[in-house]
């Protein structure tokens, strides 16, 4: 019998079985982080690169290239950020057709593209900050993520694991990129923020909100949220316990980034000098 | 988008002129310009607005379609955004070289309307799973004077308000075929709960203050903005960094508290507008584009 | 080296900027001198006897051709108004990936600008030494001259495919089949001749 494969086939009515799954297991401390694993300087054809991975299942791969002649010299596109003379940085974020949970996107379908492309300019937006753009004149920094697994918060993590990328290329930066989601959990009245969601809190969530901060300035390079209002005291504490969140996880980056430039010094020079 | 040349002078003046609450055209840091805002502009559309704020000039035209619900909300209309930067606005934007700004507005404009509850989305549900009202939203910048977003947002809210959707009746005969028919009064037709459409609301960060409503020049010495998306009653929906600098936390608490309050005068002034002009009904006098 | 070596992260504060200069690899902020990259930490006098902090890495660091640095380049097309080439080296530090260049006619050589052809001075596969003029603007690449003493053609190929030898400032022979080949021929200064 001929199939229609746009037609969905399954019965009207179901449930994800995560409804019996008990999953949440409770109410957990907002304040928790996940464990967070990060590892700098792994792939061997990239000048740079960096895994992130947050226990519960988002997997991040990044890679970054030093300075390469800007495609077209000037960069006049409005997005460019080439106009004061500095370099340009070029951000691309990609998401594995099985990083999600359900059916399988098209790769390449118009909604998918789309949503990599936002993803991707919030990326440069969270990254350009921390990156000395002026000390590279007339010249391309390329940064590209590769979502492997979405386990939630893979926005903050792609930014971590970004920053990672870009110190481990030799790139000179003012500082390195922390990233950190936050999401209000609907069942609170209150509206109580959680931080580092996981996939399952981040789709139920009245508000989501993504932070990045740079540790050592002090500074916020990105802040993106949405969802149903909540008075702005409501956000500041977000915001307040998300960086406090980023200052908590950015020990963890900078240690395996000193790993990193340790493991390449020693295979540099020879042992006795 | 559209660049201006400063000289590092004139940068100084301006970033000066912040710091003492006095900005180049006479303003207070949290003063927005004077805005002009008409709807029913358009008449092929079911409801549309021209929002003029300094110089930049927006026009929003909202067609209702019918179409069928998404898959994930089977009981909900949706509404849909596009923006069209006409070569018009700047002579960049001709060909596709508006587009990657177009795509970042109508993203920013998803986003402040992903919101539960900004618009009653069961009311443009017609039979469930089957049928629904899309709302396509049209964004036309004509000009750009700097503050696109917060003039688009206003311009939006205007013609949501001014949307009449014609009402229609589902008939269901013996077989469970069911059939569309469309009410014979034009006059009969629903109309859109804006209340809780929010407002963008953008605070540039120039020297050490933030300024509302910034023009071109002072987008220029900006590094980094906040654009915040607040409804009437106060409540922010969305936020967002924009720009290539960054921002220390105080002063982002700093622009939430300025961007709730300038947001709701602003909500405050603009129903106003749309009401006044409402009482007029026919009476009043169109000013259109030859104003 | 007996003491361990310190490593450091890009926004780590290393020092007070009164005690120390910041080298490269580092920037100041608010009076600390900062790192830069990610690397190791070294100081070192600097000029004027004023210690000075930098912050190295293994590899030698990307660098990007500037204003005033002197260049190795491949010719790769020339035409009568001006000369393109791929700039490979900067100083002696390899690039990544080869940066587009210029030469313009007028900057071939210092004297006598107009009665310059560019078809006597580069062929294309020429190895040419040249300093950056400029960083050219949203049309141009960078633009490069020749018009120095120490500055023009190192290493050419005849059209018997064997490297010639320079015989005067605007004339290389073929060691092979002798005949003679105009080029704008540099004066390699001794520190380049390396073996």
């Amino acid at each position: 019998m001929p199939l229609d494969h746009r037609r969905l086939q399954g019965p009207d009515e179901s449930q994800p079985p995560a409804l019996w799954a008990g999953e949440g297991s409770g109410p957990r401390d907002p304040c928790a982080l996940r464990p967070l694993f990060a590892r700098a300087g792994l792939l061997s054809q990239a000048e740079g690169s960096a895994y992130v991975e947050l226990s519960g299942g988002t997997k991040v791969l990044c890679a970054a290239w030093g300075p390469r002649e800007a495609a077209e010299p000037g960069g006049g596109t409005a997005g460019g950020g080439g106009g004061g003379g500095g370099g340009r940085l070029v951000c691309e974020f990609r998401r594995a057709p099985f990083s999600s949970r359900g059916a399988r996107p098209r790769p390449g379908g118009a909604a998918e593209r789309e949503a990599e492309r936002e993803a991707a300019a919030a990326l440069r937006e969270a990254l350009e900050p921390a990156v000395r753009l002026a000390r590279y004149p007339r010249a391309r920094l390329a940064v590209s993520a590769l979502l492997l697994q979405d386990g939630g918060s893979a926005l903050a993590a792609a930014v971590s694991a970004a920053s990672l990328a870009l110190a481990d290329a030799g790139v000179e930066m003012y500082d390195l990129a922390v990233g950190c989601a936050l999401c209000r959990d609907p069942g609170h009245p209150s509206g109580a923020w959680l931080l580092q969601p996981g996939e399952a809190e981040e789709r139920r969530a009245a508000a989501r909100l993504t932070l990045a901060l740079l540790p050592a300035l002090n500074q916020v390079s990105a802040v993106l949220g949405g969802g149903r209002g909540g008075d702005p005291e409501s956000w500041g504490e977000a915001l307040r316990l998300g960086l406090d969140g980023c200052h908590r996880l950015y020990p963890v980056l900078r240690q395996s980034l000193l790993r990193a430039v340790k493991r390449r010094d020693a295979a540099h020079t020879p042992p006795g000098s | 988008m559209a660049a201006v040349c400063l000289s590092e002078a004139e940068k100084l003046y301006i970033v000066h002129g912040v710091q003492e609450d006095l900005r180049v055209d006479g303003r207070g840091c949290e003063d927005y310009r004077c805005a002009e805002v008409e709807t029913d502009v358009v008449s092929n559309t079911s409801g549309s607005a021209r929002v003029k704020l300094g110089h930049t000039d927006i026009l929003v035209g909202v067609k209702a379609e019918m179409g069928t619900p998404k898959l994930e909300k089977p009981d909900e209309g949706y509404l849909e955004f596009f923006v069209d930067c006409s070569a018009n606005a700047t002579p960049e934007f001709e060909g596709r070289g508006g587009e990657e700004l177009g795509t970042e507005i109508a993203n920013t404009l998803y986003r402040v309307f992903s919101s539960e509850g900004s618009v009653d989305l069961k009311s443009l549900c017609i039979n469930p799973r089957e049928h629904c009202w899309v709302l396509y939203v049209d964004v036309l910048l004509l000009e750009c004077g700097g503050n696109l977003f917060d003039a688009i947002s206003i311009a939006v809210k205007a013609a949501l308000f001014n949307t009449r959707i014609p009402k229609v009746r589902v008939l269901e005969d013996e077989e469970g075929s069911k059939e569309i028919e469309l009410s014979d009064d034009p006059y009969d037709c629903i109309r859109l709960n804006v209340d809780d459409v929010p407002c963008i609301v953008t605070l540039s960060k120039i020297g050490y203050r933030h300024v509302v409503d910034a023009t071109l020049q002072e987008e220029a010495c900006s590094l980094a903005s906040l654009l915040i998306a607040v409804t009437s009653k106060g409540a922010l929906t969305c936020m967002k960094k924009i720009g290539k600098g960054s921002l220390d936390p105080e002063s982002i608490f700093e622009m939430m508290e300025t961007g709730k309050r300038v947001g709701k005068a602003l909500h405050i002034a603009l129903q106003k507008i749309l009401d006044e002009e409402e009482s007029l009904g026919t009476t009043r006098q169109k000013v259109g584009f030859l104003g | 080296m007996a003491a361990a070596r310190r490593y450091c992260v890009p926004g780590e504060r290393l020092c007070s900027a009164a005690e120390a200069a910041a080298g490269s690899g580092t920037y100041t902020r608010r009076g600390a001198v900062c790192a830069a990259l990610a690397g190791c930490l070294r100081r070192g006098g600097g000029a004027g006897g004023v210690p000075q902090v930098a912050v190295l890495r293994d590899a030698e660091a990307q660098l990007l051709p500037d204003v005033g640095a002197v260049v190795t380049c491949r010719v790769c097309s020339i035409n009568s108004r001006f000369a393109k080439v791929h700039i490979l080296y900067v100083g002696s530090t390899p690039l990544r990936s080869a940066f587009r260049g210029t030469i313009r006619r007028e900057d071939i050589r210092a004297t006598e600008k107009d009665k310059v052809e560019v078809y006597k001075s580069f062929r294309p596969g020429d190895i040419v030494l040249a300093k950056v003029i400029s960083l050219g603007d949203a049309q141009s690449n960078y633009l490069l001259s020749t018009a120095e003493n120490e500055l023009g053609v190192v290493v050419a190929r005849s059209e018997a495919g064997v490297q010639m030898v320079p015989i005067s400032w605007c004339e290389m022979q073929c060691p092979q089949t002798h005949t003679k080949d105009f080029r704008k021929v540099a004066r390699v200064q001794p520190q380049f001749l390396q073996t």
